[in-house]
């Protein structure tokens, strides 16, 4: 099945996936798809900075999945699909437990991004843009990300 | 069924979202998240009527939603079954489809024992439940603040499809 066009699976294959790795999602039965975080480089990030920061101990394990809807399992056409709904990301370390929204939205020149917003924190949102997904560095990426999740973790 | 007043997101859809006596219909994911279709007739007959008036569902269109949460039965952490506070434990999801349109909206524990679930900056809308209220508000006032919220939700989303679509 083509999948290009949802951008939450391609965020999640792009970022959040290794490749040698088995894919084991489920999906809801309204369709939602929660798909394991399958990067053994985030999970070690996310970790090493969770101990360092006294947030869980070393012997406790990190697990992520991101939930988005998924079209294969609905009547919603992809095109309207691919902009509505955003995606959802749960984290589990240790004993705590977070979850991270993000909407899409357009910029004034038209590029599609998702954004999370935290109506609590002061700094910079993270957005993805997908128009330039395919080009932004995996490492880089996960960066952002583990820095975001740090923030749920420690405010 | 036996449900743990301290899992308030199961003591959340049980009162509010699920029909009595009507089996659910849910799955666990990996990380122990379960996702339960929303059944409760009246929460939906209300939401419908809601998005009718405000012009944003057509005659035939189907609805469906959906409540996602940490379940702890699910869980090998002693420390987070046993946890008497409902900070650290992620909150809960709700998840619509009005016909092809579809909206996520999170509900996250805030530091006052509250679960609250705040819209970004741009667009301020807040609905808190306390407690207490998970416990004891009537169906109905709880009802009225989610069809509020999701109302402007999909209305929001719709507007932003439209302007999507003409530019």
């Amino acid at each position: 099945m083509n999948n290009e066009f949802n951008y939450a699976a391609q965020f999640h294959r792009l970022f959040l996936h290794d490749p040698d790795v088995a894919l084991v999602g489920h999906t809801s039965v309204m369709g939602v798809r929660s798909a394991p975080v399958t990067s053994e480089m985030i999970i070690a990030k996310l970790q090493q900075k969770l101990v360092d920061l006294k947030v869980i101990k070393a012997e406790d394990t990190v697990q992520m999945e991101l939930s988005y809807f998924d079209h294969r399992y609905t009547a919603v056409t992809p095109e309207k699909f691919e902009e509505g709904g955003g995606m959802v990301l749960n984290i589990r370390a240790g004993c705590f437990y977070r979850t991270i929204q993000f909407n899409p939205t357009r910029t004034h020149d038209g590029a599609f991004e998702f954004w999370c917003f935290r109506w609590d924190l002061l700094g910079d949102p993270l957005g993805i843009k997908l128009n330039e997904m395919h080009n932004t560095d995996r490492e880089s990426m996960h960066e952002s990300i583990v820095n975001l999740i740090v923030e749920y973790f420690t405010d | 069924m036996n449900i743990d007043n301290n899992n308030y997101p199961e003591l959340f859809f049980e009162r509010f979202l699920r029909e009595p006596n009507r089996p659910r219909q849910s799955f666990v994911s990996v990380l122990g998240t379960r996702s339960i279709r929303v059944s409760n007739e009246a929460f939906k007959a209300a939401l419908v009527e809601s998005l009718k008036t405000s012009g944003l569902v057509s005659e035939g269109e189907a609805i469906d939603l959906e409540f996602s949460y940490l379940d702890f039965s699910h869980t090998l952490h002693e420390a987070l079954n046993k946890q008497k506070s409902i900070h650290g434990k992620g909150g809960f999801t709700i998840t619509l489809r009005v016909g092809s349109v579809f909206i996520t909206e999170v509900f996250l524990p805030a530091m006052d024992g509250n679960v609250e679930c705040y819209r970004h900056a741009q667009h301020p809308f807040h609905v808190v439940f306390t407690t207490s209220d998970i416990e004891t508000a009537d169906t109905v006032s709880v009802h009225g603040a989610l069809i509020g919220l999701l109302n402007f939700k999909v209305e929001e989303t719709i507007n932003y499809l439209k302007e999507t679509h003409e530019t």
